[in-house]
């Protein structure tokens, strides 16, 4: 109590103080986010300027400042194209399946995780799990073709010993292009996102678990009533977070994962700005492409955020 | 208080190494950039009396090779290698040579063009105005990134030959370097231009013959001669004759009657396998009896194509994986003699020339009924520009200029005399070594020490740069080594034993004229539009209302990418001259 009211006191003192006296008091915190500010500043905010190139028609010579104007003419001309609604529909697809679909997969690796006692067989485990994060994704790709190649992939020469059409060329139908994605994804990223949760599983206060121990609470309860609720905030955060780049959905992955069997849902708003932007230079198209998927991206976070802020108490502001 | 004065101690010392760090990290880029800014400085402080004729400068020249066989046989230094010392020694210059891989040189050039700064030079792929390079070229032209050579040009000893009439084909003079719309400006300089019209003159010596190649043994097992194989009913035929026989691989299993290209599946393979129903000759378009240009897909001949590559693919007759195996497996089922037939192979690729395995099958006959390979005159090879901010961009011209001459020529592609090369009755032939080097395929030596281009097979920068080519003319045979070389004994052989007839068809592909002024927005719909992948598409649909759907769809792109605007535009310029644009039936 008598620390909470000292920490209450600091605070309300610190508040008071202008911030030249904060400066020279915490210089070396301020110190130390000079190099911070500095990254996100450069990095981050700078690059935004371009910004101003999905209005302008992109001139080498004359920069981005002094290309001439051309107004909405990339908003029209891509709302208006033959594959706006097809790019849209494929986007928010794999956008679903990596923000939605994938996301409690992690939390639950992190849970089982969690209740594993041998340390040698938790730590052989969360190993594999991490693994394929390392490889890139031409690696996984290539394997991928590997796997499926009709005949003489391992899939379909399984297929074909037990009897079946061992010919499947998964890779070129189109109805098999999001279940591989999503196979490739969660297989990718399921053990490096659960590490988040499981920190911060291990910030859940044991005294709980003992009472429930005492009280009598099954394994599965304890998950359900303590652990679950005990990291709703780093959830809840994560989630927002991941809805904002719903409409990102990575470049390689799909672009190599592309064949022209499935090309007609393997295309997305992020292949789509590297065709007409890097393959066609058309930059001004592109960046516009680009703020589109930006836009709508912090729109749904600042819904998601206004959400759960009303449901769940947990928000990023 | 101790303990927070070494906290503090201690906290400021990381903060200060942070901050530090950051800076040294600007600091580094800084110097590097204003190092690699003098590199490109020109220092051109001439001229000594003791200096050569063939002086231009002394200074380095910067260049940005947007090209992968340039790139990946740069050698490590390129100012030690025995040609380029002796190019130093005669006219002053240096080379600091740049490439930066990346997903396709084109996509690397649009890049760095728009980052507004380019080296002194830059050197692009550009067969003719069709290639994807060109329209990023010829914007950067436009906005004044490059210099203006045109009144270089009547100085220089062979470029000055570009000013000649009928020297340049029609597309590189009209279409790329003398455009009207460049207001008599003359920006990009086309390379590897023979100095005389030899598009129509077969030579077995230095003949590419590719397309589609047989196994020798089931050639023999047949019986067939595989010259016979014209029409697309005779290459089905033979495709089931094969799947009949029983053929294996060398791993024992049944062999693909018809494989991948050896470099790879690809749709453009389409072109050597179904020539029969290739309606549209002019990428994609071309003109009916009664004068109506249409786009392929308006016609019958679409669904000709797709099933008939779908019936091969039903019933076992083709790899599955024709269109997409990735380069790698493709040369495995290709050396493993999985395949019976290589869809695209060259006599020039080791898998031909190393052995009697294979021989060239077909060609097949196009929608004329006729075998010949279609040339459009003559043609160069890549292209060339300097930066609008160069300095003295006359003196680099020169350098070029020097490159291209017969003199600059033999140092280019045979090195130095004494060498790597001795006059023999005033021929260059190359010493017992580089051929032994060359033929063993040992480059190291023949890229880093030497640095001749040597063909191709050396240093490619130097095969790469020259122009105004007339090899046997002026070295007594077609490429370094042809001569006494023993390697490509069999590539010349086949190109002897399986001659190819020529055809001249006058113009450019119809699509070349997407860069016109007025089809800006034509072409930005159009560029986004692949025919040949909507065919792979529709040829592995599920059902035949699919496949119908898949080009019903594709026809409703085309035509709201504004097709009627292009057909308009096309229509007109043929009936202005029907030699632009190359349709034949």
């Amino acid at each position: 109590m008598a620390v909470e009211t000292l920490k209450k006191k600091q605070e309300i003192s610190t508040h008071k103080k202008s911030l030249k006296k904060r400066l020279l008091q915490f210089w070396p915190l301020y110190l130390m986010l000079v190099p911070a500010i500095v990254y996100y500043t450069l990095i981050c905010y700078v690059p935004m300027g371009g910004i101003i190139l999905a209005f302008k028609d992109y001139s080498f010579r004359k920069g981005i400042w002094g290309s001439p104007w051309v107004g909405f003419r990339y908003f029209r001309t891509f709302f208006t194209s033959f594959d706006f609604l097809r790019l849209l529909k494929n986007t928010l697809t794999v956008g679903f399946i990596k923000c939605i679909l994938e996301f409690p997969f992690a939390i639950i690796l992190a849970l089982l995780l969690n209740e594993v006692r041998n340390m040698k067989f938790k730590k052989i485990s969360q190993t594999i799990t991490y693994l394929p994060h390392f490889l890139s994704t031409v690696i996984i790709v290539t394997m991928l073709q590997r796997i499926l190649a009709p005949n003489t992939g391992v899939i379909n020469q399984i297929v074909g010993s037990l009897g079946g059409d061992s010919t499947t060329f998964f890779m070129m139908v189109p109805g098999y292009f999001f279940k591989l994605l999503f196979s490739m994804d969660l297989w990718r990223n399921i053990g490096w996102d659960s590490i988040i949760y499981l920190a911060a599983i291990s910030g859940v206060d044991l005294a709980l678990y003992e009472a429930a121990s005492i009280d009598g609470c099954s394994k599965l309860k304890k998950m359900w009533y303590i652990t679950l609720p005990g990291i709703r905030g780093t959830i809840g955060l994560l989630f927002i977070m991941g809805v904002g780049s719903m409409l990102s959905t990575g470049f390689e992955q799909i672009y190599l994962l592309r064949t022209p069997g499935n090309m007609t849902v393997a295309d997305t708003f992020d292949t789509f700005i590297v065709r007409i932007g890097l393959m066609n230079g058309q930059f001004g198209y592109a960046t516009a492409v680009g703020l589109i998927q930006g836009l709508v991206g912090l729109f749904l976070v600042i819904i998601c955020n206004k959400i759960s802020k009303k449901y769940t108490e947990v928000s990023l502001w | 208080m101790k303990k927070n004065f070494l906290k503090r101690l201690v906290t400021t010392g990381l903060a200060t190494v942070f901050v530090a760090s950051s800076l040294i990290g600007c600091g580094t880029t800084a110097s590097n950039t204003a190092d690699s800014g003098s590199s490109t400085t020109a220092t051109s402080e001439d001229t000594t009396s003791d200096h050569p004729d063939t002086w231009i400068a002394d200074r380095t020249i910067t260049i940005q090779a947007y090209v992968d066989d340039i790139g990946n046989n740069l050698p490590a230094n390129i100012n030690d290698t025995e040609v380029m010392k002796e190019l130093t020694k005669r006219t002053g210059i240096k080379l600091d040579i740049q490439y930066t891989p990346g997903d396709s040189d084109a996509s690397v050039m649009a890049s760095q063009l728009a980052s507004g700064t380019i080296p002194d030079v830059i050197i692009s792929y550009l067969d003719d105005s069709t290639r994807p390079e060109f329209p990023i070229l010829l914007k950067a032209a436009k906005e004044g990134m490059f210099a203006d050579l045109s009144s270089y040009l009547p100085d220089t000893k062979v470029y000055s030959r570009y000013l000649e009439d009928n020297y340049l084909s029609n597309d590189t003079k009209n279409n790329i370097t003398f455009r009207d719309d460049l207001d008599g400006a003359a920006y990009i300089l086309q390379l590897s231009i023979d100095s005389e019209d030899r598009s129509l003159e077969y030579n077995p010596a230095d003949a590419y013959v590719g397309g589609l190649y047989i196994q020798k043994s089931i050639v023999d097992a047949l019986g067939i001669d595989p010259t016979s194989i014209k029409t697309q009913d005779q290459f089905y035929d033979l495709l089931v004759q094969i799947k009949n026989g029983g053929f294996t691989d060398d791993n024992g299993n049944a062999v693909y009657p018809l494989g991948p290209k050896f470099w790879g599946g690809s749709s453009d393979t389409l072109e050597y396998i179904v020539p029969g129903f290739n309606w549209g000759v002019s990428d994609g378009y071309n003109i009916t009896a009664d004068g109506t240009i249409q786009h392929e897909a308006d016609t019958d001949y679409v669904y000709d194509k797709i099933n008939y590559v779908r019936k091969l693919l039903d019933e076992g007759l083709m790899n599955p994986e024709f269109f997409t195996m990735d380069s790698t497996r493709a040369e495995e089922v290709s050396r493993s003699h999985n395949s019976a037939i290589i869809a695209d192979v060259h006599n020039y690729q080791d898998i031909v020339y190393e052995s009697d395995d294979w021989v060239p099958l077909g060609p097949l006959n196009d929608i004329s009924g006729d075998n010949s390979k279609i040339t459009h005159g003559k043609k160069g090879n890549g292209a060339w520009a300097i930066s609008a901010d160069a300095k003295n961009p006359e003196e680099i011209l020169k350098f070029f200029d020097y490159l291209a001459t017969p003199e600059g020529q033999l140092l280019c592609e045979y090195g130095v005399e004494g060498v790597s090369y001795n006059l023999v009755d005033g021929k260059p032939v190359l010493t017992d070594d580089v051929l032994q080097k060359m033929n063993d395929g040992d480059k190291e030596d023949l890229v880093n020490t030497l640095g001749a281009g040597l063909g191709g097979v050396g240093c490619n920068f130097f095969h790469f740069v020259v122009t105004n080519i007339d090899n046997t003319g002026n070295f007594g045979e077609s490429r370094p080594g042809a001569g006494s070389s023993t390697t490509y004994a069999r590539s010349v052989e086949i190109a002897t034993d399986y001659p190819r007839t020529l055809k001249l068809v006058p113009g450019l592909d119809a699509t070349a004229y997407l860069s016109a002024d007025s089809l800006t927005d034509v072409k930005a719909q159009m560029s986004l539009l692949n025919y040949n992948d909507m065919i792979v598409q529709a040829i592995y649909a599920s059902s035949d209302d699919e496949v119908k759907s898949i080009v019903e769809s594709f026809r409703q792109q085309l035509k709201a990418a504004g097709n009627d605007t292009f057909i308009e535009y096309l229509t007109q310029l043929y009936k202005d001259d029907s030699t632009t644009i190359d349709f034949y039936n």
